[in-house]
């Protein structure tokens, strides 16, 4: 039976994004592949450094904070990440990978997920800068979306 | 003139006042209280049997049996004596039993009343229904104000 949360494959294709298996690590079942994609989703609007692919990843209501500040709408990040990548993003890319995939009921999941930025022309991330991720992924008529991000420094 | 238990609770609710939103914010509530008497297991109990406990400084806790370990060797050392307060910023619905609070606020050091800026934080709840009893899936802060240096 297919996976309630959707075919990984498909929606990878669907997003534009050329599938990296090793992303999974041992969340490889077929609802772990489907909410990763949306971590892989994210990762990809970082890569294209495009607010529309980024933010239309977030549900309506969605929700990230980013340093000090806790923006509360797929709008609020749009703009956001629009003067981001415009400014101090431009050229920035995100790595990461996942520590847990926890399905909290039948429409909402956590992953967990460590890693960190890479500003322009850095290689890896800056210590300073590693990451561990909460992020909630709801189902909803229209496909996978993120309802919230947020990361702690690793050091601190 | 003493501030009653009823007037502290209210504001502490502030314009989250939904029973709903009420009976989730429980959590803090039940956390603070566990934390008040530095017990580690009343804080391992406020989540789920798998839940995950995540601070700046590295610490990545999965499960309860982990969460009390961690605390009780706290409590023994650094957070000796100490407590957390916070108050609600945002409560949000992710489906009728899974629920995101937002809270600022921070650990207050042995004797002191008010969060040092350097250890405010912004911390999210990731809770769950379970039973008809909301639990801790998920708590994870970051820091707030100065501290909250570029990341991703």
């Amino acid at each position: 039976m297919a996976s309630a949360w959707g075919d990984a494959s498909a929606i990878l294709a669907a997003a534009g994004i050329e599938e990296d298996t090793s992303y999974y690590r041992e969340f490889t079942g077929d609802d772990e592949k489907a909410v990763l994609t949306v971590a892989m989703r994210i990762q990809e609007g970082w890569e294209r450094n495009d607010a529309d692919f980024f933010a239309d990843t977030f549900a309506d209501n969605g929700s990230l904070l980013m340093r000090d500040d806790q923006l509360t709408s797929r709008q609020q990040i749009r703009e956001y990440m629009k003067a981001g990548f415009e400014g101090y993003f431009r050229g920035a890319r995100v790595r990461g990978w996942p520590l847990a995939v926890r399905f909290l009921d039948d429409t909402t999941a956590m992953i967990i997920s460590q890693g960190g930025i890479l500003l322009e022309g850095e290689t890896e991330t800056a210590p300073e800068r590693q990451v561990r991720v909460t992020w909630i992924v709801v189902r909803t008529g229209d496909g996978l979306r993120l309802f919230s991000h947020q990361t702690s420094p690793l050091k601190g | 003139m003493s501030v009653s238990a009823e007037d502290r609770l209210s504001d502490y609710y502030g314009p989250f006042t939904s029973e709903r939103e009420k009976e989730v914010l429980s959590v803090p509530l039940r956390l603070v209280g566990a934390w008040a008497e530095n017990s580690a297991d009343g804080v391992a109990e406020v989540f789920t049997e798998d839940g995950i406990l995540i601070l700046p400084g590295d610490v990545y806790k999965v499960g309860r049996d982990e969460i009390r370990a961690f605390m009780k060797a706290a409590y023994a050392g650094p957070f000796k004596g100490s407590g957390v307060t916070g108050k609600p910023v945002d409560v949000r619905f992710a489906s009728d039993s899974v629920a995101l609070l937002r809270t600022h606020g921070g650990i207050l050091a042995a004797g002191e009343t008010e969060i040092d800026p350097e250890l405010a934080v912004r911390s999210t709840w990731v809770c769950v229904k379970k039973d008809g009893e909301w639990f801790l899936a998920g708590y994870q802060n970051s820091p707030r104000g100065a501290g909250a240096t570029l990341r991703w």
